[in-house]
């Protein structure tokens, strides 16, 4: 099966989704752009910081404000909700099923990455000041900015395919993200301990240190190297050894009428 | 074709199957009758893959099509795009698709899945289980919801395919439905198989009345 193929058809063949592309296509460089530039003039950024305040707010900003969890989890969820799944993987295989999703989680996370660079660069030429960016910036940004989406992507997929639910997928992924933040954030003031291994934390040690999401964290992956990333690979592994794991075990919904 | 034995499955606490066993041959039209609740869709659901037996084996040779259910299809696409989706996971062309839509009589291809009625929607469900040269297709309630000329029309098309090596099993509370169509029907009752008439028998003719003693009303 052609699985490229098969998810850009469902993909552009929903009103919805041309619906949410063209929101998020818009939304997201014009949020950036603002956001970037009101920074800038009220003086909490340098103009050393203006390029790296847009990256880090572009993959922040989609990958945990609704941007992309809605992408993954409405993406994937409604296929459990309406019984698509069964449908697909009584016609190929469990197997076949949990690899198109792999491949919806990667053209999702290049789209992301793709939204980013132009993004970028419309900060860039829109910003207040001269700008001087390298090719290296875009590059680093690029890398960093595909595998954090990705991560998160395949983080969502495994809430997606643990819970079979839309609702319940996403009251879950927030649920954790909070549960998440708070975590660290206690942990750090009582114990002066940065828990980075923490699944939303984890997934942000390519582009900010220790995790800790701040626009003076963003960081060159290449230039300062985190040792502690190689940890991300191993959780990714883990997590989609689970996802599949209970996806080809535990039965599906009944599909009647 | 597909052979079953044994076939034993609970949901939850309830044993919905228990020892089931048949067989079925190309060319051959086999019944399910009973009532709500016992078993036949869950049954059908084994012989697809999607759940599996407690006990048991079911063996098949070549591809099995399904119309169980209208669910499955994306309601914000077209007729057309959602039967695309099923060209791509059956590895058939794009012309399989004109087919089955003439062949169902589907004239409204360019519309979304979620303006259409309940008996358009069987229809379409139809259509996919009839794409691509299946071995054995699987209909639950097949005549659920369609109007009179697409019963006809699901009925010649039902003998085409019959006629060309393809078996079926089909589920239906149309007994007369079933008497015109089966070579074989099976009463399936309490999840046990309680009879077995096939249609060279005189009591296939008097499915009601059995159905009534089977299920002692």
């Amino acid at each position: 099966m052609n699985y490229l193929g098969f998810e850009w058809h469902k993909l552009k063949s929903r009103k919805w989704i041309l619906v949410l592309a063209g929101v998020t296509i818009l939304a997201l460089p014009i949020v950036i752009r603002i956001l970037t530039n009101l920074s800038y003039l009220d003086e909490e950024i340098s103009q050393g910081q203006f390029m790296e305040s847009a990256a880090y707010g572009f993959i922040t900003y989609s990958s945990f404000y609704i941007f992309l969890p809605l992408w993954i989890i409405v993406g994937i969820g409604i296929e459990f909700n309406n019984g698509h799944v069964n449908l697909v993987v009584f016609n190929t295989s469990y197997n076949s099923y949990f690899k198109s999703k792999f491949i919806y989680c990667l053209l999702i996370s290049l789209a992301f990455c793709f939204l980013g660079a132009i993004t970028i660069v419309i900060v860039q030429l829109s910003a207040p000041f001269d700008v001087e960016s390298s090719l290296n910036f875009y590059g680093v940004f690029i890398f960093q900015s595909f595998f954090t989406f990705l991560s998160i992507s395949l983080l969502a997929m495994f809430i997606t395919f643990i819970a079979r639910n839309i609702a319940i997928a996403f009251v879950t992924y927030f649920l954790l993200l909070f549960a998440d933040g708070m975590t660290f954030m206690i942990v750090r003031k009582l114990y002066d301990n940065e828990l980075f291994y923490l699944p939303f934390h984890i997934t942000n040690i390519l582009y900010v240190k220790g995790g800790d999401k701040t626009v003076d964290n963003y960081y060159n992956f290449f230039q300062e190297p985190d040792s502690r990333a190689i940890i991300l690979p191993f959780f990714l592994i883990i997590i989609l050894s689970i996802t599949y794991w209970d996806f080809t075990r535990r039965e599906l919904k009944l599909l009647s009428d | 074709m597909i052979a079953l034995q044994n076939i034993a499955k609970k949901l939850g606490n309830k044993i919905v199957l228990e020892s089931i066993s048949f067989d079925l041959y190309s060319n051959e039209i086999v019944g399910l009758i009973g009532p709500n609740g016992s078993g036949k869709t869950t049954l059908l659901n084994l012989i697809m893959g999607l759940l599996s037996p407690d006990s048991g084996t079911i063996s098949h040779n070549g591809s099995i099509g399904a119309a169980v259910s209208r669910k499955g299809f994306f309601e914000g696409m077209t007729v057309i795009d959602n039967l695309k989706v099923f060209a791509q996971l059956k590895g058939q062309d794009y012309s399989e698709i004109k087919r089955v839509l003439d062949l169902f009589a589907i004239e409204y291809a360019n519309s979304r899945f979620d303006k259409l009625s309940a008996g358009m929607k069987q229809r379409v469900a139809l259509a996919q289980a009839f794409m691509g040269n299946h071995k054995l297709i699987l209909l639950d309630e097949p005549t659920n919801h369609l109007d009179i000329d697409s019963i006809f029309i699901l009925r010649s098309a039902i003998e085409a395919r019959k006629q060309q090596g393809t078996a079926f099993i089909l589920t239906s509370h149309v007994l007369t439905e079933l008497e015109k169509l089966c070579n074989r029907v099976l009463f399936l009752i309490n999840g046990k198989v309680r009879k077995e008439i096939s249609s060279s028998e005189a009591e296939f003719t008097r499915l009601e009345a059995e159905y009534l003693k089977l299920s002692a009303r």
